[in-house]
Parts: C-alpha cells; sequence; structure tokens
C-alpha cells in the first residue's frame, strides 16, 4: 500500500464530506462554503498526483483551478447578497 | 531519505488538521461558527501539505511553482472567505448559538 | 522617473515568475517574461487602474519579509486553537467593532487580510477606520477592550519603517 495512495483516498473522503455539506446546506451560503472546500481539497489532490507522477505541468492547473474558485466564490458571493434597506 | 519521510509526516498533519475542519462544517449548526473553522483549518491543511511536498520534493522548478501557489492561495483565500461571509451578514443572517444537544436543539 | 523605476521593478517581478512558470533559465526565457509583464503593465495602467497607484501600494521589502513571517507563525497558532475549541465544542460567537488606527485604504485591507487569518476571527465590514468582525471566543463587545486582542501586533508590523 502506497504512502501517497492513502492520501489521495483520505482526500477523496474529505471532498465527499465537503459535497455533503453542499447538498444538505440550509441556505446558500453553506453551500457556497462547503463548493470553497471543496475546490481547496481538488488542488491538493492535483498537487499529490503531479508528486507521484513527478510531471510539473499539472501544477499549472493547480493555478489556474485556484485563481478559477476563488474567482467564482467571490463573483458568487457578491451576486447572492441582498441589500435589506 | 530523511526528507522524505519528514515530508510525509507533514501531509500526514495536514490530513487530520482538513479532517477536522470537515467534522467542523459537517456538524456545527451555526453559519458564523462553520465560517470561523474553516477558514482557519483549511488554510493550515494546505500550507502544512505544501511545505511536505517541497519537503519532497527538494529545490528545484516543481518546488518554486508550490511556492507560488502557496502566495496565491495566502493572497486569495482570506478574501473569498471575507466575501461569502461578508454577503450573508449584508443579507441579514443573525447569529444562532450553539446549543448542545439537551432537548431543545432541534 | 519614480514610475519607469517602478516599472523595472516590477518587470524584475514578472520576469522571475515567467522563469519560474516556464521552468527553463536563458536569456530568450527572462526577456520574454519581462516584455509579457511590461505589456500587462501598460494595459492595466491604461484601462484597469488608472492614477498612481504605485505610491498608494507599497510596503517596503522588509517589512514585507517580517509580516510575512510573523503571518505564518500566526497562522499556525490559529489552527491549533481552532482544533482545541472543535474538540471541545467551546464556542461563543459574537460581532465586534475595532478601531484601527492605520490611515491608508491598502495597510487597512492589508490588517484585515490578516485579521481573517488568525485566531479565530473573520472580517466582516469596514466603514471608515472601524472593521466589524466575527469572534469565536466573544467575551467583551466594548471596542477598547477587543481591539488588542484581536490586532495582536500586526497594526505596527504593517505600518512599520513607513514613520
Amino acid at each position: 500500500m502506497n504512502f501517497y495512495a492513502v492520501v489521495l483516498a483520505v482526500l477523496a473522503l474529505l471532498t465527499i464530506g465537503g459535497i455533503t455539506r453542499v447538498i444538505i446546506g440550509p441556505t446558500i451560503w453553506d453551500r457556497l462554503l462547503g463548493l470553497n472546500l471543496v475546490s481547496s481539497k481538488i488542488i491538493m489532490a492535483i498537487i499529490v498526483f503531479a508528486l507521484i507522477i513527478q510531471r510539473s505541468f499539472l501544477l499549472d492547473i493547480a493555478i489556474v483551478y485556484s485563481l478559477l474558485g476563488y474567482i467564482g466564490s467571490v463573483l458568487i458571493a457578491r451576486f447572492i447578497e441582498r441589500k435589506e434597506e | 531519505m530523511i526528507n522524505v519521510i519528514a515530508g510525509q509526516i507533514l501531509m500526514g498533519i495536514s490530513l487530520v488538521f482538513m479532517a477536522i475542519g470537515i467534522y467542523s462544517v459537517l456538524t456545527f449548526h451555526d453559519f458564523y461558527s462553520r465560517v470561523v473553522i474553516t477558514a482557519k483549518v483549511d488554510t493550515v491543511g494546505f500550507i502544512t501539505l505544501i511545505f511536505g511536498a517541497m519537503l519532497i520534493q527538494g529545490f528545484s522548478f516543481f518546488s518554486l511553482k508550490l511556492l507560488l501557489i502557496l502566495v496565491f492561495e495566502l493572497l486569495t483565500s482570506p478574501i473569498s472567505t471575507h466575501s461569502i461571509a461578508h454577503s450573508a451578514y449584508s443579507s441579514g443572517y443573525t447569529i444562532r448559538k450553539e446549543v448542545r444537544a439537551e432537548g431543545s436543539s432541534e | 522617473m519614480k514610475r519607469l523605476l517602478h516599472y523595472v521593478k516590477m518587470m524584475i517581478v514578472f520576469a522571475v515568475v515567467w522563469v519560474i512558470l516556464e521552468e527553463r533559465i536563458d536569456g530568450t526565457t527572462v526577456l520574454m517574461g519581462a516584455l509579457i509583464g511590461l505589456g500587462t503593465m501598460l494595459v492595466t495602467d491604461r484601462y484597469v487602474l488608472r492614477g498612481d497607484y504605485q505610491e498608494t501600494y507599497r510596503l517596503g521589502f522588509w517589512t514585507a519579509l517580517r509580516y510575512v513571517a510573523s503571518l505564518i507563525v500566526q497562522i499556525y497558532v490559529a489552527g491549533v486553537q481552532a482544533v482545541y475549541r472543535v474538540l471541545t465544542r467551546k464556542l461563543n460567537v459574537g460581532i465586534v467593532d475595532v478601531k484601527t488606527s492605520l490611515t491608508s485604504d491598502f495597510h487597512i485591507s492589508l490588517l484585515a487580510n490578516s485579521i481573517t487569518l488568525t485566531p479565530g476571527t473573520v472580517t466582516l465590514d469596514r466603514k471608515g477606520d472601524t472593521l466589524k468582525v466575527i469572534w469565536i471566543d466573544c467575551t467583551t463587545t466594548d471596542p477598547e477592550e477587543a481591539g488588542p486582542q484581536i490586532k495582536l501586533n500586526f497594526e505596527s508590523l504593517i505600518s512599520g519603517g513607513r514613520q
């Protein structure tokens, strides 16, 4: 049993936990928080996978994914914001 | 060889941190406590995992790219957490006290 | 002249990032990175950030280094405290106002960023020099008392060397 395989499996389990919060979250902000967690877990999985196969071009994908996830969550958070007054 | 073992230990620590983050996001009843806890624990896990990977890899372009990812993450992670919390707050989401399971909570 | 110096400094930073992304060090790559950085900066100056932002977004090199080092230490302290609170389930969440003595917008946003990253606090909102903060261990709602416990030493660290 390889160490990295265990790490990837645990990351997959944690991602499933995050997706559970996205599904059951009572409000839309809970879902957004879960989505944020899931995207950071996916970045970590990409990093571990790049470490396994020793190719550094996968890290470019990780960089692009982290920037896109950030822009996405900020835009959605601004979009669903309701002003009270 | 020693650096690989140290890096793997760091990776294990980061997995523990992230597992606690997911546990807290699944079990707390109040949105604000979830935000506060996960913002911290997830960032700690991310930084620890990247340090572990850098330690395993040694000094190369691979670890420099990891450093670049770390810088982006440190800059953007608090902003996205803040924007989610701010969006919930300005839409009128109020604090519900964390109740220990004593019948009165749902 | 100042503008030219700023361009040269930023071109060096862009060239380093480009070299890291390309994974190759030779003359062509460095030149290419510097040129692309110059193009990016020209487009940014022309269409996105108009006016003199060079003076606004400025942080000394050593200040930045000390700030990042202290930030990483504080992040780890925050993580361990958060884990302790999760395991004992001792939460007392509340919202407090914090006044800051920093003046420029850039410094205030850096402070808000570090408040979000450090023990048990997330910044919610800002009006003038008052920050609204969620605090995980809300023992007092008085801004005067809560201030030092939330801001730690980041205020002097951010403005350090510039006053």
